[in-house]
């Protein structure tokens, strides 16, 4: 094929990943976006109309996995399905049994590429970036950069994904492998904990009034917090309990 | 703020809230961005990143894993920081009591958000079957219609959930705090610190592992070096 026409492809498949989430439903999960994603390419394959409601319904029956690394699997299948229509090979329920298969992996490396090492190392960079200047021009360079360093590593991971899963048809598995993408979690791991790190003494030093009282109350609701988030699954128990500790130790304070 | 100005913060909101599943997902939607540019349709861009940053610390540990549904606290924080703003011009001496309460109330969002997204993604099912129906039809055009028509319902949604946020909002809190003596306000004045200090608990729910304490312990030494040299 045209390699030109193949990046277009590839490039109008990335583009229509992009909404992949967009019908999230509790029936069929991402199904809706996903098979968006294929139909992109894949309606112009198929043409025959029964062919075209049998593709339509077999993709839209069930489909889960992490939205970025998602891209893997549609690159794949759309290349499998474009094989299939043109020599029969592969079947469909090997095709089947490889979009089932990608479902678990793709998220398990998602969450930990993305949701647990990307955001909260971007967050942490930025709130230590912002919290290190008081000038209005350079936060909002701190804010443009934290978009561009998210945001590299996002796009690329999903076009490359479309890409590398267009090229590889089945081989994709090869690719997704937690230990491919071990550099950004340990990148970004690093650097949200250097971040933490540095955050806690300047926040320690920024809200210490020289006051003991307060140095103690901020190091308990630190330690309460931390607590109650890792022993409750209930995010608004770790919030709501140090907030309103907060305004009895105020009250009991004045009132003292 | 006028009704007008609420309405722009509403519609832009909106906008920003799509980046967080409807779209793309290019962290737009994130406080820490989306609360600058409330603060800066409200002319207070210097509230509008603080908040961002508090708001942005305290949903650090919401990790969306699978259908998981986390807080709905992106479009709770673009509310908490337009009516931060609105209520600082209208109490200024209240800021701690301010602060208490637009957090408060954006957790309270947070929560009616999480369960308004389920009920979207159960009626989103009746999208998927239409999908089904017509795809049996022939009607091969269906999915990129009902992608279209599934954006322009989140941005309802969302339009309509931030500017009734905004409305109830303004008219609780400038009703509750104006009836406040103005001593609640001391009583208040932990909550920046408390705020600060629960983004630092949260955060390390996140680097409590062997692998990377010694990160963070460089990045305490750096922060000492620093603070050194700036004071």
């Amino acid at each position: 094929m045209d390699k030109n026409k193949q990046n277009r492809d590839i490039f109008k498949i990335f583009l229509h990943s992009l909404f992949i989430q967009t019908v999230w439903n509790y029936k069929s999960m991402v199904s809706v976006g996903f098979t968006f994603s294929l139909w992109a390419k894949c309606k112009h394959v198929i043409t025959d109309k029964k062919e075209r409601i049998a593709f339509l319904k077999r993709h839209l029956s069930f489909f889960n996995t992490h939205p970025y690394m998602a891209s893997y699997a549609i690159g794949a299948i759309t290349r499998l399905e474009e094989e299939h229509k043109k020599t029969g090979n592969p079947d469909l329920n090997s095709i089947n049994k490889l979009k089932n298969a990608l479902i678990g992996p793709l998220g398990a490396i998602g969450d930990q590429v993305f949701w647990q090492s990307l955001k909260p190392g971007v967050v942490l960079f930025g709130i230590l970036g912002l919290l290190l200047t008081e000038q209005l021009q350079s936060r909002l360079f701190i804010l443009v950069l934290i978009l561009f360093i998210y945001n590299i590593p996002h796009f690329v991971i999903r076009y490359r994904g479309v890409k590398i899963g267009y090229e590889q048809g089945f081989s994709v598995y090869k690719y997704v492998k937690i230990e491919n993408f071990k550099y950004i979690i340990t990148g970004f791991k690093i650097l949200g904990a250097v971040s933490f790190g540095f955050l806690l003494t300047l926040l320690l030093t920024k809200t210490n009034t020289g006051d003991l009282y307060d140095s103690v109350f901020f190091f308990i609701i630190f330690v309460l917090t931390y607590f109650l988030r890792k022993n409750t699954s209930n995010i608004y128990y770790a919030i709501l309990i140090p907030l309103i500790l907060s305004l009895i130790v105020g009250f009991t304070m004045v009132k003292l | 703020m006028e009704l007008t100005d609420f309405f722009v913060i509403a519609l832009v909101g909106a906008l920003l809230t799509l980046d967080k599943t409807t779209l793309v997902q290019a962290f737009i939607s994130q406080p820490i961005i989306a609360c600058t540019v409330i603060g800066w349709l409200g002319h207070d861009i210097g509230m509008g990143i603080e908040i961002g940053m508090i708001m942005q610390f305290l949903w650090i540990t919401n990790i969306p894993v699978g259908a998981a549904i986390t807080p709905g606290g992106n479009g709770a924080a673009m509310i908490a920081v337009a009516l931060a703003i609105h209520l600082n011009r209208l109490f200024p001496e209240q800021f701690n009591l301010i602060l208490l309460l637009v957090v408060l109330y954006a957790v309270l969002l947070s929560y009616i958000g999480a369960k308004l997204r389920s009920w979207h993604r159960n009626r989103n099912v009746f999208i998927l079957d239409r999908i089904l129906k017509n795809v049996d039809k022939g009607d091969f055009n269906i999915l990129g219609k009902s992608i279209f028509i599934s954006i322009a319902l989140n941005y309802l949604r969302f339009f309509v959930i931030i500017f009734t946020g905004l409305i109830l909002g303004e008219i609780m809190l400038s009703n509750i705090i104006g009836a406040m003596p103005s001593v609640w306000n001391i009583y208040a004045k932990y909550t920046m610190p408390t705020l600060w200090a629960m983004g630092l608990g949260l955060g390390l729910t996140l680097y409590d592992t062997k692998d990377v304490r010694r990160y963070i312990l460089i990045g305490i030494i750096m922060g000492i070096i620093v603070m050194r040299l700036a004071f």
